[in-house]
């Protein structure tokens, strides 16, 4: 998800035609803080599916490392649109090891983006690492993978304008799903039957299939993963339909629904190892000043005033959701040496020092996916504002995290 | 091709949609023909079924979830992420003594009344052999589980006296399915390998090497005949005593997610590139004659599950990702 983030956000900084430097700056920073090897390798450790809601904390945290600022409404639709591009691009894997071909174009179009040599150096030993640690699965352990993801994605039906105009999507949400043409490496085209008698050859005919296949040919580039958004560069659509409503989701019962649940002290932990590390790479930032506001909105005239925040487009990238869901099938349940409950239930992001905006870390606090309203990215608030400016006035002092 | 299905009017809906997972339809078949049937699905870490009526017109849904047990086998707290099992497959078994509804779990096995009321038993799975936590389930009550064990075990005719009685080595890699008829036990595996056993004595009579890179993904027998399924959309046939292979079908153009025979010689395959298709198979494993019977396409559904709902009949039921409903196909 991390990759189709990238994307985005590169689209709309040049649709809103930030300045280059800056815009650099801020893929550079995120793509970095997304990397950190300290970050990467703890991703790797095996370990559960992650509730919805840390998912969407680690994103929000990602955002903020960097100059770029980013109001509420844009993150919840930058995050929306990222989860509707990973769930299209799982469910539309011909096979399921093709996971490693989705990944490999996040990385490699990330590559085009990231204009600093360290960063691209994070991504390669990255990418490097993360093929050593699955090349030897075989296709039905890729299954169980891709269908422990495809719980993360299960009851998310939420319609996305490019989807919908490529003719990818229902008007209902659901993905569009062709099955003819060329089948996947490995598979034979439908249409054969053989029989055999004490395990000689003896009959062979022909059904008929319904489609027409084509037998598996390796060179075809693979789509999947790629940045869909480069093509659209130039122009100034939005990018999520102006009537993207989200179908409203089964409710679940709260025990099984995984988002509901406490997250696992060593994800906690995670976080707060994320937070330092963004912590001490923005220390490293000189300019405050340069703040770069992005928004996921063509309507911003229907802003009262005051600057929207730019929305960090949190895409994640494939890689960093399968470091998460394989774990659960790969490995044994690393058993948890913290016996005593965490105290810090929820997770907070601490945003406070920067904007004292007590709207945003109530809501963070309260964040369901299942209950929220409709958005417009209208502001309710009208102090939003002056916060906002003063915030851009302000330098931050970055001293270690504040956490409740 | 001489079978064409209709959607039957009224579709079985359940509270959770269906995950992707293999084999994804329980349902269980009554013996007294007055009964109603039950339909179920797994969702992450819960299994919601329905209660049908003999016409179909009433239906009473229900839910199951999996329970979370902490590391000394005690229930840990229902929501602690470190606990939450997802379910692998569940199946509806019908035993001699009684029927029972089994959900394998990552890290469990649960056994339930049919009905979902009452949790008979939770077995935890050791975790010192390798760790995956793959679970296949067939009739007879026996359970695979983990990479290389297969458990059996004893179910008393009432009460929850379940104990596990046995545990043998077997594959060298995970168990991808488990199916059992009167005399014999067969088993596969994730590489594409499997075995024979002999039911009673639980001896490995036979062992059949994987025809290709394929694992399998769903077993079904017929008379003396496995039917398997591939990840790579392919249906072979093997004859269980001699283990040598009776037929081959390049069926489906994606991962094949499930398939079910019933006594007829009917063979229903399921997979993602959205059909059911329908084959009829004829004389015996040892010279086998297959025959295409049908191809239905349900539009945009990656489908998971597909049950007969007659041992003797041609309508089946199917389940699909991400979707409550059960659509059931008759003639």
């Amino acid at each position: 998800m991390g990759g189709e983030m990238v994307y985005i956000l590169d689209q709309r900084l040049s649709a809103q035609e930030i300045v280059d430097q800056k815009a650099a700056k801020v893929i550079n920073d995120i793509v970095g803080a997304m990397f950190n090897s300290k970050f990467v390798d703890e991703l790797f450790r095996p370990q559960e599916l992650y509730p919805k809601k840390s998912v969407k904390q680690i994103f929000e945290k990602l955002a903020h490392s960097s100059i770029m600022r980013l109001n509420e409404a844009s993150m919840d639709k930058l995050y929306d649109l990222m989860t509707m591009s990973v769930k299209f691009q799982i469910m539309l894997c011909p096979c399921a090891a093709d996971i490693i071909k989705v990944t490999y174009n996040h990385v490699n179009s990330m590559r085009k983006l990231v204009r600093s040599s360290t960063v691209l150096d994070l991504l390669d030993k990255a990418f490097i690492a993360f093929n050593k640690q699955f090349e030897r699965l075989n296709d039905v352990e890729w299954l169980l993978i891709r269908d422990t993801i495809l719980f993360f994605f299960q009851d998310v039906h939420i319609r996305v304008s490019i989807f919908l105009r490529e003719n990818l999507q229902t008007q209902q949400g659901q993905f569009i799903m062709k099955t003819n043409g060329i089948v996947p490496t490995g598979f034979q085209t439908p249409g054969e039957i053989r029989t055999y008698k004490r395990g000689r050859l003896n009959n062979t005919h022909i059904f008929n299939a319904g489609e027409r296949h084509e037998p598996p040919d390796d060179k075809r580039t693979f789509h999947l993963g790629l940045n869909i958004y480069s093509r659209s560069k130039n122009s100034s659509e939005s990018l999520l339909s102006d009537s993207a409503v989200r179908r409203p989701s089964v409710m679940v019962n709260a025990a099984s629904d995984i988002e509901m649940i406490n997250p696992d002290p060593k994800m906690i932990a995670q976080l707060n190892l994320l937070s330092d590390l963004i912590g001490n790479s923005s220390n490293s930032d000189s300019s405050r000043s340069g703040l770069v506001k992005l928004s996921l909105f063509d309507d911003d005239d229907d802003e009262d005033t005051g600057p929207p925040l730019a929305f960090l487009i949190l895409s994640g990238c494939t890689f960093f959701h399968i470091i998460h869901f394989i774990r659960v099938q790969k490995h044994a349940q690393a058993s948890s040496t913290i016996n005593k409950r965490p105290k810090n239930d929820d997770i907070t992001i601490d945003v406070s020092k920067r904007n004292q905006n007590p709207r945003l870390s109530h809501v963070l606090q309260d964040l369901d996916f299942d209950e929220r309203p409709k958005r417009r990215g209208k502001k309710d608030d009208d102090d939003d504002d002056d916060d906002l400016c003063a915030l851009m006035d302000r330098l931050p002092s970055d001293t270690g995290n504040k956490r409740r | 091709m001489s079978i064409s299905y209709k959607k039957a009017d009224q579709p079985i809906t359940v509270k959770w949609s269906a995950s992707h997972l293999l084999n994804n339809l329980a349902i269980f078949r009554p013996s007294e023909p007055r009964q109603s049937k039950m339909f179920g699905i797994s969702h992450k870490s819960g299994f919601a079924m329905a209660t049908v009526s003999q016409d179909g017109t009433k239906q009473i849904q229900g839910q199951v979830i999996c329970r979370a047990m902490s590391n000394n086998n005690t229930p840990a707290p229902e929501n602690d992420a470190r606990y939450i099992a997802h379910i692998v497959q569940a199946a509806y078994v019908n035993l001699a003594v009684r029927n029972l509804l089994v959900l394998a779990c990552t890290k469990s096995i649960q056994i339930y009344e049919p009905d979902g009321t009452t949790l008979l038993h939770i077995h935890m799975i050791d975790k010192t052999p390798p760790s995956r936590t793959e679970s296949s389930i067939y009739s007879r009550g026996i359970a695979g589980v983990g990479p290389n064990l297969l458990c059996v075990g004893n179910i008393p005719q009432k009460g929850s006296n379940i104990f596990l009685r046995e545990t043998t080595p077997a594959h060298q890699h995970g168990i991808s399915g488990l199916v059992s008829n009167d005399t014999l036990l067969i088993s596969s595996d994730t590489t594409g390998a499997i075995l024979i056993w002999n039911n009673r004595t639980l001896l490995q009579t036979n062992a059949i090497e994987p025809m290709d890179d394929s694992g399998i993904t769903s077993l079904s027998l017929w008379k003396n005949c496995i039917a398997a399924s591939y990840a790579n959309g392919m249906i072979r046939f093997f004859d269980a005593e001699s283990g040598q292979v009776a037929g081959t079908i390049a069926a489906h153009s994606r991962c094949i997610n499930a398939i079910d025979c019933n006594e007829e010689g009917l063979v229903a395959s399921v997979s993602d590139d959205c059909y059911v298709r329908i084959w009829q198979l004829s004389g015996d494993a040892e010279n086998l004659q297959i025959s295409h019977e049908c191809n239905h396409h349900i539009e945009n559904s990656q489908l998971v599950g597909v049950k007969f709902l007659h041992m003797s009949r041609s309508d089946i039921a199917v389940s699909i990702y991400d979707s409550t409903e059960i659509i059931v196909l008759r003639v």
